[in-house]
């Protein structure tokens, strides 16, 4: 949920760009963070933990616990709470470790 | 792809790690005599968690008192640019070695720096939480829902649940307030808020109830939090039998204190003690902030839990005595009037655990060339928090609902006709004489805790006007009814506003005065939109699993580690090896707390004696690309 009226702030959003997540389009601002971007639109849940499969969201958001870890146009284990939005972007929920089948 | 261009080598006299309130007054104070500072910062915006916070500080002028974080911020950072000194944003320094040499990484750079003086303020993390479903996704520390909601403007949910009545918790509820949220509760474990009374007392008459002696005993949800389970607890925080009940919420803010980061400290080898007072291990320093390395200096949070105020203190105190080594002369007299300055802001009862923890640190029989130590450990006797005065006279007037002595002195200096003193110390209470009082209400506006009132019973017969500080949304219009709130925010009767003010120099803040009958003048605080409720709906607690994940990153559950301890693992180091602990992305920073508080429980050591994990460079995850470029250091240390 986006914050419309605030009594002290002044959000000086960026130009709007569209992205995926797991295939689905979606919008959000030049300059905020994947999980910003990803949480304004509903999504909660960014990966899968290695061992037991359990849902994981964002939870530090400073890119300390790892725990937000998404895969960003084939890269694995991508901080979504430090790592920009940027346009055409291809985010998609991370499952375990992540691969290096996309390796560059 | 390696690019041969990717390693970068810089030189500097002092170099910083940090940008927030300490290192930017340390490159401020060092700016100021010493030509090449350098400050490493690993946001893209420099500020520390000064930018996400709306609030106003306590204090006095000298540390911008009253000034909204963010802005404090941008004071700092122009006073820091406009001295010349440098900043590199985006720039996650991963290891001092030694020599003064830093290494870094700067977007796919990798970087090398040698510096003569090195000032570490790299502050503190979030300590997590453990209990059924805290991995779940809705569950967030409040610094992650403070940078979602006051840097991108995103609500991470519409009903939240705090945890943990601290500082922290209480702002952050606060503003989760102020941007549109509904807090449903706080829960407090202990049996008192932790954080200043004023800050409470604002989410209080909003109608946010503070629930101490109650815990979070687990969380659930359909792939993201639904509903939380609490329940009262007693002194040794176990759960009462029957008093369990849930709540429905949308998301769970994790306020339950910060320890410094002392990983870069680690990785230079400097001595660190366990000092529960300063919230865990710091690194053992003197009064100029001199760690157990001559040439390596600590300011802000990392050598020990304060408040912004002090960091910027101890910051300027780094970066004087650093820059005046590398001068070859004493910063005495500057820094001796600086330390004064700390003294004040640590006096009185809430300064008392940083007193002792600090007294502790520098009598350790530690010694090395520049090390000053003495410090003397007068603390006065400890002072209960004084009751809430009663404002049971209906005389018009100024209310001071200042009761705590916290450092904080902004309303003395904004009184134009002196009539607000504060006698002694900064620490101790402001009072009013209200012969002198001319009803400006400017006190009002720059009183950060926002514990002024304005109570008028001139104003109409039969009533009183009760005038506030507004700061969320909606606001008000003149002439609109609104309902007129208590201090617990209980709804008392209906408001006619009768007046809304602002002005630039009020920064955003409305003075808003309501009608209420004469006999509520006293005890009315606060005013919401009619059909506003505040009641906190219990319901049934629900089952919920008893095992928690208390490693996220290796998907530990806390049951493997306490089955781990009792067959004998009861070291960090031990359960590492067997258990993967601490060796996943985030290298320890989110469980090692909760592994050393069960350690304890279950051993029956101190935290002091439980010795840490090592820590190794790169202190943060580096795609090997970047490390591979570097060849690092092999020309130095072959």
């Amino acid at each position: 949920m986006r914050i419309e009226k605030h009594p002290i702030l002044e959000f000086d959003r960026g130009e709007k760009i569209s992205f995926t997540f797991d295939d689905k389009p979606m919008e959000g601002y030049a300059g905020e963070t994947i999980a910003s971007a990803l949480v304004a639109n509903g999504i909660s849940r960014f990966r899968e933990s290695i061992l037991h499969a359990r849902d994981r969201g964002f939870f530090c958001g400073i890119g300390r616990c790892c725990s937000c870890n998404v895969v960003v146009d084939g890269e694995p284990n991508v901080r979504a709470c430090v790592t920009k939005l940027s346009r055409g972007m291809q985010i998609q929920t991370q499952f375990g470790k992540g691969d290096l089948q996309n390796d560059k | 792809m390696i690019n041969e261009n990717s390693r970068k080598e810089y030189s500097v006299d002092i170099l910083i790690i940090g940008a927030g309130p300490a290192g930017l007054c340390a490159g401020i104070e060092a700016r100021k005599t010493c030509q090449k500072v350098l400050m490493l910062d690993d946001k893209s915006e420099p500020g520390g968690q000064l930018i996400k916070q709306t609030h106003m500080f306590f204090g006095s002028k000298k540390e911008l008192a009253g000034m909204r974080g963010f802005d404090i911020s941008r004071q700092l950072l122009n006073e820091y640019r406009a001295l010349g000194g440098e900043i590199f944003t985006d720039t996650i320094a991963l290891g001092i070695y030694p020599g003064g040499i830093v290494t870094a990484q700067q977007g796919d750079l990798f970087i090398k720096i040698h510096s003569q003086k090195i000032i570490v303020a790299t502050g503190a993390y979030e300590n997590m939480h453990c209990f059924p479903n805290c991995d779940l996704p809705g569950v967030y520390g409040a610094g992650g829902v403070q940078t979602l909601m006051n840097l991108d403007g995103v609500l991470p949910g519409k009903r939240i649940l705090m945890v943990g009545a601290g500082n922290i918790g209480l702002i952050v509820s606060y503003q989760l307030l102020q941007a549109g949220a509904k807090v449903a509760a706080v829960v407090e474990a202990r049996p008192d808020v932790r954080g200043y009374e004023v800050h409470a007392a604002k989410i209080r008459r909003m109608g946010v109830p503070i629930l101490c002696s109650h815990s979070i005993q687990s969380a659930g949800g359909q792939g993201k939090v639904e509903w939380a389970n609490l329940a009262r607890v007693d002194q040794n925080y176990r759960e009462l039998p029957g008093s369990a009940f849930s709540i429905d919420v949308d998301a769970i803010c994790l306020s339950v204190g910060l320890s410094p980061l002392t990983e870069l400290l680690s990785t230079a080898r400097i001595a660190l003690k366990y000092v529960p007072q300063l919230c865990g291990l710091v690194p053992i320093h003197d009064l100029n902030q001199r760690t157990s390395n001559p040439d390596i200096f600590v300011a802000g949070d990392v050598s020990g839990i304060e408040e912004a105020s002090s960091a910027m203190v101890t910051g300027r105190i780094a970066g004087l005595t650093a820059a005046a080594d590398l001068r070859g002369v004493s910063a005495a007299v500057e820094t001796t009037k600086l330390r004064d300055q700390l003294a004040e802001l640590r006096a009185g009862p809430v300064g008392e655990n940083v007193r002792i923890g600090k007294a502790r640190l520098m009598n350790l029989n530690f010694n090395h060339r520049n090390f000053k130590k003495t410090i003397s450990l007068d603390s006065p006797a400890p002072e209960k928090t004084p009751t809430p005065p009663v404002f049971a006279e209906l005389k018009t007037g100024l209310a001071i609902e200042c009761y705590q002595k916290i450092p904080c002195n902004p309303c003395v200096e904004s009184c134009h006709r002196d009539s607000i003193k504060i006698e002694g110390q900064m620490t101790d209470l402001p009072s009013c004489d209200s012969e002198d009082c001319d009803g400006c209400k400017l006190c009002l506006v720059n009183c950060p805790g926002l514990a002024m009132f304005y109570v008028d019973y001139e104003k109409e017969p039969g009533k009183a006007e009760v005038t506030i500080v507004y700061e969320t949304v909606p606001a008000p219009q003149k002439g609109d009814t609104w309902e007129a709130l208590d201090r617990n925010g209980k709804v008392i009767q209906l408001a006619e506003i009768s007046a809304v003010r602002s002005a630039k120099s009020f920064d955003k803040k409305l003075l808003v005065s309501f009608l209420v009958d004469r006999e509520n003048g006293p005890r009315a605080r606060h005013i919401a939109p009619i059909a506003w409720t505040g009641e906190l709906e219990k319901l049934p607690a629900k089952s919920a699993p008893d095992d928690a994940i208390i490693c996220r990153c290796e998907d530990v559950y806390e049951s493997t580690v306490r089955n781990a301890i009792l067959a004998g693992h009861q070291s960090f180091a031990d359960l590492k090896r067997v258990l993967r602990i601490g060796m996943g992305p985030c290298q320890g920073k989110t469980c090692s707390h909760l592994v050393r508080q069960i350690l304890c429980q279950m051993t029956g050591k101190r935290p002091e004696q439980i010795v840490p994990q090592t820590t190794r460079t790169p202190i943060k995850p580096v795609r090997l690309e970047v490390l591979a470029s570097a060849k690092i250091l092999e020309d130095d240390y072959a």
